[in-house]
């Protein structure tokens, strides 16, 4: 597969994280395995290039480098929020590649230009200036667009996905859309029919950084280059996508070691109801308890806080837990075991038979046996607390 | 008072990803995951463990790998700012140790610099 994609460096602070990939070297390595004789087209740091080229002839990856002045590097504080986020400065000439499979990613250095039989493109935003037919790129056979479901309905003017799909696909000669979902799954759409469901798959962490890379990279490679229907090349790319969330793990497994993953029921997540307990004395407290909801919130799950905003914290005054229990719900408790409120209401949750999830960011050991050993679920970072949540409420 | 603050870099993880250099060139530290953690070869490791780093050489390429002592490979040292450097040493003859920091059946977070003589 010919693949071609910015390089970047990355950083993530919670959990600690760093590494020089970007869309095109993270998905030139994922298919590495899968797809021998892949190649890799990119810009990348001039102080940089050796490392990269290096990095992708230990995965057999070859490598087309065109090297640049600027060092572009994001940051995230955590796998869903980036800190830092490099401007796009100057711009390079397009990177030409032609194959008979190419799958192309929107750069903030310059353009790809694709000439395939069958092509995978992901722009990377809604930026108009990132379209595949306005880079002079063709696809003589099919192209899949593949874009988040937030970019999709900006990409057009009409607001309802399907239509969005099909305004792209009439705009770009798109043989079909897949939306990416930000919770994992996504939506195939295929001419004016209603868009095909694909299911997240549970993993047991949530990396979530460069995720969409590896989506395209298994579709690329199971649409353009096994020939799969674009809803099974999908299905196994959410299930990459799973894979690759437990720790970041490149290159791609097999098919075979995908199997028996679970997919996460599609209910609408509105229908799920998310308590969140944790301290918020302090303003670091707040902003981990503000950050959590915000975030429960943008994936569309509605959120209560176990204890009321004001007045003494009793559960009983708080009318906590609910009874029966809420169908479709889960404590997410960020006390990090040290808060004797959260703890309470931990142990009131579990009496009711609802799923606690527990963010222990730095207790260990002993201080989490009780919570593991009576049926908790213990994350070790924020990010991945808030999808274990998300799970055990779609459950 | 008008507006917020500036963006600012942060530059985090402090020194992941990117390696230090100390007395001579090949005087390096750095701490990365590795890339392809082999499942089997975690069972039973630990933080506080140390890892041989080895080079390997494949078809026109050398890559840098971490092994137990058992010889079982737990993964690749790749994708991270120096991997030339380190290359370079390796080929030189100069000899490696990677600290365990962080272990898991899917993660393996290390801190290697130079072993001593």
């Amino acid at each position: 597969m010919n693949v071609v994609g910015g390089t970047y460096f990355e950083s993530c602070a919670f959990p600690a994280w760093a590494g020089l990939f970007g869309s095109g070297a993270r998905a030139a390595m994922a298919v590495s395995a899968l797809s021998p004789g892949t190649r890799l087209s990119t810009y990348a740091y001039a102080e940089s290039a050796g490392d990269l080229r290096a990095t992708m002839a230990a995965f057999e990856v070859e490598t087309d480098i065109v090297a640049i002045g600027e060092r572009l590097e994001f940051e995230y504080w955590h796998p869903l929020r980036k800190s830092w986020v490099p401007e796009a400065g100057r711009r390079y000439a397009d990177l030409a590649v032609t194959g008979d499979v190419v799958l192309g990613f929107g750069m903030l250095e310059g353009t790809a230009r694709l000439t395939a039989g069958r092509a995978v493109y992901d722009p990377r935003s809604a930026d108009p200036a990132s379209s595949f037919v306005r880079s002079g790129s063709r696809a003589t056979e099919q192209l899949a667009y593949v874009v988040q479901d937030a970019d999709l309905v900006r990409l057009g003017p009409l607001p309802d996905p399907r239509d969005a799909a099909t305004g792209v696909m009439a705009r770009e000669g798109a043989t079909l859309v897949v939306s990416r979902h930000a919770f994992g799954g996504a939506t195939v759409y295929r001419g004016d029919a209603p868009g095909i469901p694909v299911p997240a798959y549970a993993a047991r962490r949530w990396f979530r950084i460069g995720a969409g890379d590896v989506f395209c990279a298994a579709f690329a490679h199971y649409w353009g280059e096994r020939g799969f229907d674009a809803v099974g090349a999908a299905d196994l790319a959410s299930r990459c996508v799973a894979w690759f969330n437990d720790g970041a793990r490149l290159p791609l497994p097999p098919p075979d070691e995908l199997e028996g993953m679970e997919a996460v029921p599609g209910r609408p997540a509105s229908g799920c109801r998310v308590y969140l307990s944790g301290p918020r004395r302090t303003m670091a407290q707040r902003w981990l308890f503000d950050e959590a909801a915000a975030y429960l919130d943008a994936l569309g799950f509605r959120t209560e806080t176990a204890f009321a905003d004001d007045g003494p914290r009793s559960p009983t005054r708080a009318n906590w837990p609910p009874r029966p229990r809420v169908p479709h719900s889960a404590l997410l408790a960020l006390g990090d075991v040290a808060d004797l409120g959260t703890n309470l209401h931990v142990g009131y949750a579990q009496a009711n038979g609802m799923p606690v999830v527990l963010l222990a960011e730095t207790a260990s050991g002993g201080d989490l046996t009780m919570f593991s050993g009576s049926g908790c679920e213990v994350t070790h970072d924020l990010a991945t607390a808030l999808y274990r949540t998300c799970v055990a409420c779609l459950r | 008072m008008g507006g917020g603050l500036p963006p600012k870099r942060r530059r985090m993880p402090y020194g992941m990803g990117q390696v230090r250099t100390g007395s001579d060139e090949c005087d390096l530290t750095f701490t990365v995951d590795l890339i392809g953690v082999r499942r089997d070869a975690t069972r039973g490791l630990q933080a506080g463990d140390v890892l041989e780093v080895d080079l390997v050489a494949g078809a026109g390429a050398s890559t840098a790998v971490c092994r137990t002592a058992d010889g079982a490979t737990v993964g690749a040292l790749a994708a991270f700012r120096g991997l030339v450097s380190l290359l370079g040493c390796l080929d030189q003859g100069v000899r490696f140790e990677a600290l365990i920091e962080d272990v898991g059946a899917t993660r393996c977070t290390v801190t290697v610099t130079r072993a001593e003589a």
